[in-house]
């Protein structure tokens, strides 16, 4: 080994050499040197934002009509205001159009005048806070006497106070808040972030730093300069004196290669390694994970290198080489995008994401919201209950449902419209084919099965159950076809209310026991429980289980209560006492889709948005050992029965399993569409073999943050909805075996090529 | 084929193909010869003769495409005869961010020597060479001298048996080409074999006991110097004045002899002649066909003449 290992020692001395080395690591030194002085601390959170207000027109008229009454906190509140931001709050409350420009400045003054007032130590009243129940913090704070309190204290505490009194219209936010500091002063406003948040935010900076810094310009720089190490290599001065040497030719060449890697692992290394260091002493986050982008970029080098120095053995030529990597990286390019297309237009919105079983026959919903039942003559899908208009437009989520409503034999869908959400029901009788029956409550989130059957609708606002008998909706006016909107259409549902009524966000899940028919509300780390008193529902019980704000989803019937959060954690806890029995976390920091339950709560299930299927049996109270099929590509499950589980895998393949010991007892499996065979059996395997440099960014992004699986939208509210799942090691392995075929047919050639 | 020969070429041809279906070009033809232990080997011919093609087939770089060449006992190409060649190329390049010392270093563990044995041999060989006390500037500072005599300390950093040298004193100014031919003479008193490739014939007429001459791929001459030229060779040059019929007449019968018209009207009479009684026969003959001589030139025949007497009898068959 030792002549080889010489050649990689001269190809480091070769890189250590290069003026263009010694240029980027002065870049980069500048650049920690900008960074060095960088720096963060923890304060309590107390200031308000102006995106920390919700439901401006509300608050502003309840401030309005309160105005006058000083011994209510929002008269209170309102008395403390200026003059002028008060006639401003009163000239929007009062104008008859809306303008939308002027609110948006009028909320900014509110919540710079309300920061203000934070600072006052009379801020708070007894009198006229009367009636409202501080939370711990608020009630320690005070506790301490207002007057003694430090500045930050008393801020802390007013924010509370404020927030208490206006639950619905001062966000929940964490208890600190994170404030930059560069050279010890303060940059910024301070964020109000939970350690968690904040991490995130740092991995997915850190996520987009190492690509750009290192999966761009890094890899881009190497190329350039290591393109005429193997050309050179064939000067003939050169090439006969090393191939007159007691070496083989292949491996000659694999040193060179290794030795061209060296400029590479150079760079990387420094950058990784001074990064690794900053962020654990300036930013105190020390993620030795960081440490694994070096491997990761050396490998992407090596893909492109690959095809470089198969051209330059070829050519021997330096702009050969860059040309022909330049066009190697675009065909990668292209092949990459091509896959999302067909990913997006043709696997995504066909992939089963909800299934069900009524009377014997088999439902699906496809991400692109469309309804199918299974057709046993020709073994397929067939669409029924068609209403969405948008097909294809899967990540706009314009529906809601269905579920099936026994009570009333029909199934109950809402879309998402415009300005109205809009009811549709189907019943067997009519061949499953939509009616729209009037309008539903704005801004449902989702709609479950009461023990009876029933159907509730949850909006972030408020619950309501839909009538057992809902009349068809009247024709809406039609002009060129286009729809215009409807006349009020007949109320198709009831409110229910929640005593007392909990604090709501787009984020809250809601799940009802079948077996009990307690109502089981989380939102923002609060679970409320809430006992079915009549039609309405009154509150028995509420815990904090997280500080964080965090989304999660619910499953619950028999004894137990099933929480995934978005982190990937699953608890199981008592769903009388509430207290944790279990915490399992199968998919890492992966989130969860939704969870099911079977109906005497036997089972628990879990659909995670790496599609992978997660199953708990809590009679051995341990998770279900069962080998799934299509693991890996589960994207829909459902349990028909008590120890009846179906799973769909491979979009639209339909497994029945017995629990506990999971024997398949029935499948459904349509042969695919022409499009979806093309993809499977031509496309697919195209781009399985083919090299994904633009994938790495995967495999980074999953050692940093180890989640596989990110939503499409940069900021979503509910867990249910469209995650774009991506396998962080399958481009390492196509990679792999690409740069590996580029390497053989590279030796070969050298070796039996004369020069 | 003696037994220990250090080079056997038996019957090696190459023909290079340019393209699929490209006619070939015959580099080399049926080429034979064998280089013995402690020989200093010329090998001679005019540029595109294939020189460089069979010091390539030699060392493995290409393949012949007939016959066998064998290298210290090993096949032409094998790893275990090349270990112990020391080579310098033509044209060498070395790389510009290398100095002497990590030069040296590189192809001695190229060599398969340690870097106990590098350093041993490492300050010896760059005084010999001449660049004792640059060893540490860069290469791309060095001339093409100082960088001609670094390949031939590469060529000898692992001590080798045979040393294959392709044109190994171009760019080096007199003197430099002194201290190579010194070397060479110690490397030859030390038992090595060198194997020279050269166009620079009196260099090889001074530092070469054997020398092979290839001209179009053909070998047209192999055997000693002597064999070559003779030391008692002579080139006789006789101005003549007569009848053109008696001249010719006179010399009939005659090897290694021309005979060409001069504008007076008289006659160059050139002849090869071993001895001073060839060259009395000579006079006498043209004497006796009333031939008169006007002038008489005596010169010692070079390898020069030699080198292109036989160049030009390829010349005069092509």
């Amino acid at each position: 080994m030792r002549p080889y290992l010489a050649i990689i020692k001269d190809s480091f001395r070769e890189a250590l050499a290069s003026r263009v080395l010694w240029i980027l690591l002065l870049l980069i030194t500048v650049m920690f040197l900008g960074f060095a002085p960088l720096g963060w601390h923890r304060e309590l959170t107390s200031r308000i934002g102006w995106d920390d207000l919700s439901r401006f027109e509300e608050l502003a008229r309840r401030l309005v009509n309160h105005h006058d009454k000083p011994e209510t906190f929002e008269g209170r509140i309102a008395s403390m205001l200026s003059p002028g931001l008060n006639s401003e709050l009163k000239s929007i409350v009062n104008s008859s159009r809306e303008d939308r420009r002027k609110e948006r400045r009028v909320e900014r003054d509110l919540s710079v005048e309300l920061n203000k007032l934070l600072n006052r130590r009379d801020f708070y009243n007894d009198e006229a806070w009367s009636g409202i129940t501080l939370n711990d913090e608020a009630q320690e704070l005070l506790a301490q006497d207002l007057n003694q309190l430090t500045k930050d204290q008393l801020r802390r505490f007013n924010r509370l106070a404020l927030k208490a009194a206006l639950p619905r219209h001062i966000k929940q936010r964490p208890n600190r808040s994170i404030s930059f500091t560069y050279f010890n002063w303060d940059v910024g406003v301070p964020l109000p972030l939970t350690d968690e948040q904040f991490q995130e935010i740092v991995e997915a900076t850190l996520v987009t730093y190492m690509d750009f810094f290192l999966g761009v310009i890094g890899v881009f720089c190497a190329i350039l300069v290591t393109a005429s190490i193997i050309p050179n290599m064939f000067d003939a001065g050169s090439i006969n004196l090393l191939l007159s040497k007691p070496i083989s030719r292949s491996l000659l060449y694999l040193s060179k290669f290794v030795g061209g890697c060296s400029f590479v692992l150079i760079n990387s290394t420094y950058l990784v390694v001074g990064t690794w260091l900053l962020l654990g002493f300036r930013l105190d986050f020390w993620y030795p994970r960081v440490l694994l982008c070096i491997p990761v970029f050396l490998f992407l080098f090596i893909l492109y290198y690959s095809v470089s120095g198969l051209a330059g053995l070829i050519w021997r030529n330096t702009i050969v080489c860059i040309s022909v990597t330049v066009v190697f990286w675009l065909i990668c390019f292209v092949v990459g995008n091509s896959k999302v297309l067909i990913d997006t237009f043709v696997h995504s919105p066909n992939r089963v994401v909800r299934v069900m079983m009524v009377d014997d026959q088999l439902f699906a919903v496809l991400e692109r919201d469309q309804t199918q039942l299974w057709n046993s003559e020709i073994a397929s899908w067939q669409d029924v209950f068609s209403s969405s208009p948008f097909f294809g437009a899967s990540f706009l989520q314009m529906n809601v449902g269905p579920v099936y409503d026994p009570a009333n034999q029909r199934l109950l869908q809402v879309q998402r419209g415009w300005p109205k959400f809009r009811l549709f029901t189907a019943v067997q009788e009519d061949a499953w084919s939509a009616i729209e029956v009037g309008d539903a409550p704005s801004e449902i989130i989702s709609l479950i099965n009461e023990p009876d059957g029933r159907v509730l609708a949850v909006s972030p606002g408020s619950i309501a159950r839909f009538r057992d008998e809902i009349l068809p909706a009247a024709e809406r006016p039609r002009i060129f076809g286009f729809e215009l909107p409807a006349p009020d259409q007949t109320a198709a549902s009831d409110a229910v209310i929640l005593k007392p009524a909990p604090s709501m966000s787009a984020a809250m899940q809601v799940a009802v026991s079948p077996t009990t028919g307690k109502l089981y509300l989380w939102n923002d780390g609060r679970l409320s429980v809430y006992q079915p008193q009549g039609d309405d529902y009154d509150r028995t019980e509420e815990v904090v289980l997280s500080e964080e704000s965090q989304r999660a989803v619910l499953a619950v019937a028999g004894q137990h209560l099933l929480i995934a959060r978005a982190d990937g954690v699953v608890n199981l806890l008592d769903a009388e006492t509430l207290e944790l029995e279990a915490e399992y976390r199968p998919e890492a920091k992966n989130s969860p889709r939704y969870a099911i339950v079977s109906p005497d709560g036997g089972y628990f299930g879990v659909v995670f948005h790496t599609r992978r299927f997660w199953g708990y049996d809590t009679e051995a109270a341990a998770p279900l050992d069962v080998r799934w099929q299509g693991q890996g590509d589960i994207s829909a499950a459902a349990f028909v029965s008590d120890d009846e589980l179906l799973l769909v895998d491979r979009g639209n393949q339909v497994t029945q399993y017995r629990l506990p010991d999971g024997d398949v007892v029935a499948s459904w499996s349509p042969s695919g569409s022409l499009m979806q065979r093309l993809s499977w059996y031509l496309i697919d395997p195209i781009y399985t073999i083919f090299p994904k440099p633009g994938a790495l960014q995967s495999t980074t992004n999953y050692l940093l943050t180890g989640k596989e699986s990110t939503s499409i939208a940069q900021e979503i509210e509910s867990l249910d909805s469209m995650y774009v799942k991506k396998d962080p090691w399958a481009p390492v392995w196509s990679s792999l075996v690409f740069a590996a075929v580029m390497l053989t047919i590279s030796c070969v050639y050298i070796a039996r090529q004369e020069f | 084929m003696a037994d220990r020969s250090v080079i056997e070429i038996d019957q090696v041809g190459k023909i290079y193909r340019h393209g699929w279906f490209g006619k070939g070009v015959h580099a080399l033809q049926d080429i034979s010869f064998e280089v013995l232990p402690g020989q200093i080997f010329g090998l001679l011919g005019p540029n595109g003769a294939g020189k460089t093609t069979l010091i390539k087939v030699l060392l493995g770089i290409i393949r012949a495409t007939s016959g066998k060449a064998r290298l210290l006992d090993f096949s032409a190409g094998d790893r275990r005869g090349r270990i112990k060649v020391g080579y310098l190329p033509e044209h060498l390049q070395l790389a510009r961010h290398q100095t002497a010392r990590t030069a040296l270093e590189l192809y001695g563990k190229l060599s398969g020597l340690t870097n106990a044995q590098i350093n041993r041999r490492r300050d010896e060989l760059l005084k010999t060479v001449g660049l004792e006390g640059r060893d540490r500037e860069s290469v791309r500072r060095f001339s093409k001298g100082m960088q001609q005599r670094l390949g031939i300390a590469q060529a000898l950093i692992h001590d080798p048996e045979l040393l294959i040298l392709d044109e190994p004193t171009d760019g080096l100014d007199p003197v430099g080409r002194s201290q190579i031919r010194q070397l060479l003479q110690q490397l030859k008193q030390s038992g090595k074999t060198v194997f020279l490739n050269s166009h620079l014939l009196q260099e090889v007429e001074l530092v070469c006991d054997h020398v092979a001459i290839l001209d179009y791929g053909q070998l047209k001459f192999v055997g000693t110097m002597e064999d070559l030229s003779p030391p008692d060779s002579t080139d006789l040059v006789i101005h003549v004045a007569g009848a053109e019929a008696d001249v010719r007449g006179a010399v009939e019968g005659e090897q290694q002899l021309h005979v060409e018209r001069l504008k007076d009207g008289g006659f160059l009479v050139q002849a090869t002649v071993h001895d001073q009684s060839n060259a009395d026969r000579l006079v006498d003959q043209l004497r006796r066909h009333q031939v008169s001589i006007v002038r008489l030139n005596r010169r010692k025949k070079t390898l020069e003449d030699a080198f292109l007497e036989l160049i030009s009898q390829k010349a005069e068959l092509v």
